[in-house]
């Protein structure tokens, strides 16, 4: 296998070509070559969700994906997502509700709970903790994350 | 401010500045800050629990390609030691390690992995010593010394009344062992430090998620031999912390960094695997626990003795400081006539032991509570009712002797929790479960005590935009008690919260601060606020009434203006104030420092008044347990907190749900195992934290009507102090469904489940 490969991907909707390594985890990818610091490293072994972002629809941990193999694959980050003007009504409701402490968890929280909106606009709070049960929270208890959930859920099927 | 008056910010749920950054996905977080160009640093750690260390052979690492060179202990200019409380922690081990993961070395590369791989390669000899991993063994006088003063590092005690009597005078004694695990804080973000190399001053600049800047920035200076103001020390918002941050680990991450650094004259990292982390920080000490209490039959509390032995492992770190709160707190919140409490921190060749949220609390309140509880049995009365029989109340005499204030919510506390817990509708228990209801108290003693000298910092300025910014040197590890600062600071300045903006703490221009431990954010950091605030407001004022013409007394702050209270068309902006100010060079920054309320506690005898405030909470738990595994799953906490004056309900609220959730995980699921004083779960495969699906629906209810004397606008803590009773609720749950009493946390379902049978 050689050593670089160039591959082509969409990422946050913008289409690129990247020379990636052999063996390059997609969160070195985004953090260190595409200098998108919102994804965040907590074990590196699959274990704490913090890494959390959408590939090509699946919420995924971006520190177990080999980059090599997503050539075509379309990424969303954190960053992706919304921006200070226009904040996506996830980011919204986790800002209101207090769901928000440290904050290391909630790019990849956030991202966890998109995956989960996107193919269950409705779900009970139960659904949304078994959706969250990946990604760990050590600050808040989960109970205001749950809340912002719910609430997004509820603005995004009021705007749709 | 007098309390009671009305506040238009304090006491509101305002949602934090800081979320914003934080669901934007920005880079506050230090590993985000690291520069291109930086080294990479890697500890070489000890893979041995007590050994002599015979040679170091760094040229398989050297041979790597991409490590640079090697960072000893002969590289370090000035004293080799990182000690918190007593110089027994050197930065590289000398000569001797004393547990698995001492640090050896370090080598240096340009990129993480290359460096990981660095420090794996190099080769030490050992010669392997006894080792010892049982503190009750430790304390034997034939066992081996791991330092050369003896293992027991501080016996604290207390002697109240006479204990001898109480128990003659007791008609029931019932007597206990427990023993507690050790705890990994587990915050989400792995340790990290970052350093920029000397400036044309010769200042070296430390970045990192620190709970102690002013103890980083003395403790570099030590090693590095410079005057502390060449350290200047920038801390980041932390991926949590929970008191993992606030001891030698970061003091040995601060000078690694800086010294490499100053060697190499480039930014220097070190970015930590999550199995390097946790092996590299403190735990929570394991308590080994005897309890003997005697009651009356009408159920009066009598005497109570106590004897605690605390593994502080290898080094002491904050193990003393640990101890003396956990002895102070070890009955509970109670009103106890004989006391007598030996307490004994001792070396093991285990990892060792440090600060965690609740600092010695969680440990003596799940004996103490789990005694109440066999009490209430041996007298067939409802624990409920045994409780508030003898519960702290306003004016009470605690266990040290102490005669508390006004401020004593305690009973209320209870009653609210027991009140709820009937009145709450659950969904009926599914077949295979047992339910059980378990209720416990609590009292934290709010900020150092008898820890060390506590005063706080803070500054405040308006700018010439009629902004304001506000600064302090504690931390953001997620709390947000900044933010409630900042809610004081508009409060006293009659500023909108859109104005009042927290910058990020730098010791090069903050007043001492002191350090994020100890939940004394809220009430010292809260009280500086409040202190500069009011100073501002004064020299403002004292423009504004000439430009008004009234007195400062008439002066009405509110909505980004001041105005006369005769005549309300009087009135000026602030933002116009600062510019007249600027205009006639009278200086908009203020620094003031706050000095705690003065408290006593005296070691010889035993008895004192440590803490200036207590936090009173109760905590009530219902646990389904599975029948088939012995799991216990906690459908509902119902807690109910005595902390004054809430400043933010928002982030109080979750304050207390979080420690709920990091109590359960105490209470039923996490140990750190070591074998040999290795740690053989160190990631977070292993070691489990609760999930969202194990975490329960928390239902909080706040006690306000007993405020501070002291803490700004009637406030105390309220970050640390529901951790401290989750397990006991928790346990009793179980104890009711099931019939088996945990003594030896945490409740795992295993242990429920050979119980049963």
């Amino acid at each position: 296998m050689p050593k670089k490969r160039l591959i082509g991907i969409t990422v946050n909707g913008i289409r690129q070509s990247i020379e990636v390594e052999a063996t390059e985890r997609l969160i070195d990818l985004l953090r260190n070559k595409l200098n998108m610091k919102g994804t965040k490293e907590g074990c590196g072994t699959g274990d704490c969700g913090a890494c959390v972002v959408i590939v090509n629809g699946k919420a995924v941990p971006s520190c177990l994906v080999n980059s090599v193999t997503l050539d075509g694959s379309e990424i969303t980050s954190i960053e992706g997502i919304g921006s200070p003007d226009r904040l996506h009504p996830l980011q919204e409701a986790f800002i209101q509700t207090g769901a928000v402490q440290c904050g290391f968890c909630t790019p990849g929280m956030i991202m966890s709970a998109k995956s989960l909106l996107d193919s269950n606009p409705t779900p009970t709070r139960e659904q949304v903790r078994e959706a969250l049960v990946g990604n760990l929270c050590r600050c808040t208890g989960y109970g205001r994350i749950v809340d912002a959930v719910m609430i997004a859920a509820k603005k995004m099927r009021s705007k749709s | 401010m007098k309390i009671g008056q009305d506040c238009s910010i304090v006491g509101r749920p305002v949602p934090r500045e800081d979320a914003l950054d934080k669901v934007l996905g920005r880079p506050i977080f230090t590993a985000d800050l690291i520069p291109r160009d930086a080294v990479y640093v890697a500890f070489v750690r000890s893979t041995r629990p007590h050994a002599k260390i015979l040679r170091i052979n760094a040229e398989p690492a050297l041979k790597t390609k991409g490590i640079t060179r090697l960072i000893g202990k002969g590289d370090i200019p000035g004293i080799n030691n990182i000690g918190c409380i007593i110089p027994d922690r050197p930065l590289f081990s000398d000569e001797i390690v004393r547990c698995v993961g001492d640090p050896i070395c370090a080598v240096l590369a340009d990129d993480r992995r290359t460096a990981e791989e660095g420090a794996r390669a190099v080769e030490v000899e050992y010669e392997d010593m006894p080792a010892v991993f049982s503190p009750l063994e430790a304390m034997r006088p034939d066992a081996i010394k791991i330092h050369s003063e003896g293992n027991v590092v501080k016996h604290i005690k207390i002697r109240k009344g006479d204990i001898e009597r109480g128990f003659r005078d007791s008609d029931v004694i019932v007597e206990n062992e427990y023993r507690t695990q050790m705890q990994e804080h587990a915050p989400i973000e792995p340790d990290v430090a970052l350093a920029m190399p000397p400036d044309e001053d010769g200042i070296i600049t430390i970045i990192g998620p620190w709970q102690c800047a002013f103890d980083v920035q003395d403790s570099v200076a030590v090693v590095l031999g410079l005057r502390p103001s060449k350290i200047r020390v920038l801390q980041t918002q932390a991926g949590g912390a929970f008191g993992c941050r606030s001891d030698e680990n970061e003091n040995g991450l601060s000078a690694l960094t800086a010294l490499v650094s100053s060697i190499t004259h480039k930014p220097a990292a070190i970015v930590m695997s999550r199995e390097e982390s946790t092996v590299s920080h403190a735990k929570r000490h394991p308590f080994f626990m005897k309890y003997r209490t005697g009651a009356r039959r009408d159920g009066t509390l009598i005497a109570e003795e106590i004897e605690i032995v605390s593994d502080t492992g290898a080094y002491v770190s904050w193990g003393v400081n640990v101890l003396k709160r956990a002895t102070v707190h070890c009955t509970g919140p109670y009103v106890i006539p004989n006391v007598k409490a030996d307490a004994y921190c001792v070396y093991t060749n285990n990892p060792y032991t440090s600060a965690f949220r609740g600092f010695g609390c969680p440990q003596v309140h799940f004996a103490a509570e789990s005694q109440i509880n066999c009490l209430a049995e041996s007298l067939s009365m409802d624990p409920v009712v045994l409780r508030e029989k003898n519960l702290l109340r306003p004016n009470a005499q605690t266990s040290t002797g102490q005669v508390l204030g006004t401020s004593v919510g305690l009973d209320e506390c209870l009653r609210k929790v027991a009140n709820r817990l009937r009145s709450i509708v659950l969904p009926p228990v599914e077949e295979g479960f047992r339910r059980g209801v378990g209720i416990a108290i609590g009292y934290h003693g709010n900020s150092l005590g008898p820890e060390g000298g506590d005063r706080c910092g803070a500054t405040v300025t308006i700018r010439n935009d009629g902004h304001v910014d506000y600064m302090i040197g504690l931390m953001e590890y997620g709390t947000g008690s900044r933010f409630g600062h900042a809610q004081i600071v508009a409060e006293i300045l009659g500023m909108t919260i859109d104005r009042v903006h927290v910058k990020p703490s730098d010791t090069l221009v903050l007043p001492f601060s002191g350090p994020t431990v100890a939940s004394r954010s809220t009430v010292m950091g809260g009280n500086a606020a409040l202190l500069v605030s009011r100073r501002l407001r004064e020299t403002i004022g004292r423009e504004a009434a000439q430009i008004l013409d009234c007195s400062p007394e008439e002066l009405v702050f509110a909505d980004n203006s001041v105005h006369s209270l005769r005549d309300k068309s009087r009135s000026m902006s602030i933002q116009k104030l600062a510019s007249i100010c600027r205009e006639k060079g009278i200086s908009l920054s203020h620094s003031e420092i706050y000095d705690a309320p003065v408290t006593d506690w005296d070691e010889e005898k035993g008895l004192g008044s440590p803490y200036f405030d207590y936090t009173f909470g109760a905590i009530g738990a219902v646990v389904d347990v599975n029948l088939g595994t012995g799991y216990p799953k906690v459908r509902k906490i119902i807690a109910a907190y005595d902390c004054g004056k809430v400043i933010n309900p928002l982030s109080a609220i979750g304050q207390v749900e979080g420690a709920v959730s990091q109590g359960l995980g105490y209470a039923i699921m996490e140990e750190m195992c070591t074998k040999d004083g290795s740690i053989v779960n160190p990631n977070l495969a292993d070691y489990f934290i609760c999930t969202a699906v194990d975490s329960p629906e928390v239902e909080t209810l706040f006690v306000e009507e007993y405020p501070s004397e002291h803490g700004p606008f009637g406030a105390k803590c309220i970050a640390e102090p529901p951790l401290d009773i989750v397990a006991p609720a928790v346990t009793q749950a179980i104890y009711i469904a099931t019939g088996v009493r945990i003594k030896h946390l945490p409740a795992t379902g295993e242990k429920i489940l050979s119980g049963i049978k």
